[in-house]
């Protein structure tokens, strides 16, 4: 019950970061936005028990692609607004397709009491076992990254 | 364990998000990283496939290794792209490209 519970934040986390991609202005923050959702996917890769291709999207994909991305793009100043909002229906369509299928009663997950409450003291548990350290490795990358980045750039203005 | 449905729904959001970032876009970057966002939900929905299948193959996932090649592929091009466009000065929004139009 605790996986469930753990799929809707990662839902949540996959989801919100898709839209910003196109939504927010700035190009490098949708690159970072983009790198949360493949962070999503391998955190449901892990929810379903396929350990060795979380690993691999996390390597491949979060650790090595999204980093390169990162530096790559990070010049850019300002994305040109180009958003049509019309079409936004579309994802707005296949979102509620999706909740429709998520929250239809016969899928629905049955929590009882004890298992709420028994919730708080697995999810710290949960949490910090298993793969949970290469998470954080990862998000340590990211900041150095962005860090460096960031570093980077005050050091060229002070330059030139 | 997570039902099947709910990997559906996921996959099937993400791939909605993609196409709507596609369509409602017209920065050539934006629209490539919304291409990236439907290779990560179909990849998803394979492994979803793959790992509630009765008697899966595991050499089905040679179809994942290819997907992954591909989203590769396609960052090691969109930032050839971005360096040769943002170098030259052209613009990237994709309604002004015109040079292989007929």
């Amino acid at each position: 019950m605790i996986s469930v519970i753990i799929f809707y934040m990662v839902f949540a986390l996959a989801a919100l970061s898709a839209i910003c991609i196109f939504l927010l202005k700035k190009l490098s923050y949708a690159v970072i936005a983009l790198s949360f959702v493949f962070l999503g996917s391998s955190f449901v890769f892990l929810l379903i028990n396929q350990d060795a291709i979380a690993l691999l999207q996390l390597l491949v994909l979060v650790g090595g692609l999204s980093t390169y991305l990162i530096v790559a793009v990070s010049t850019e100043e300002h994305q040109l607004a180009l958003f049509k909002p019309g079409y936004f229906v579309i994802a707005l369509i296949s979102l509620s397709l999706s909740f429709s299928i998520l929250f239809n009663p016969s899928f629905a997950p049955q929590i009882s009491t004890e298992q709420a409450l028994d919730f708080a003291a697995s999810a710290g548990a949960a949490i910090a076992s298993g793969y949970a350290l290469l998470y954080i490795a990862v998000a340590m990358l990211f900041v150095v990254v962005i860090g460096a980045v960031v570093v980077l750039k005050e050091f060229t203005e002070l330059i030139v | 364990m997570i039902p099947f449905t709910y990997l559906l729904a996921i996959g099937l959001s993400l791939f909605g998000i993609g196409l709507a970032g596609i369509a409602s876009e017209k920065h050539l970057v934006v629209i490539l990283l919304s291409i990236e966002v439907i290779f990560a939900s179909s990849t998803i929905i394979l492994v979803s496939f793959f790992s509630f299948a009765s008697n899966a193959d595991p050499s089905a996932l040679i179809m994942l290794v290819s997907i992954w090649a591909v989203a590769a592929a396609e960052i090691i091009a969109l930032i050839t792209f971005y360096v040769y466009m943002k170098s030259n000065g052209i613009s990237f929004d994709i309604s002004k490209l015109s040079k292989l139009k007929w």
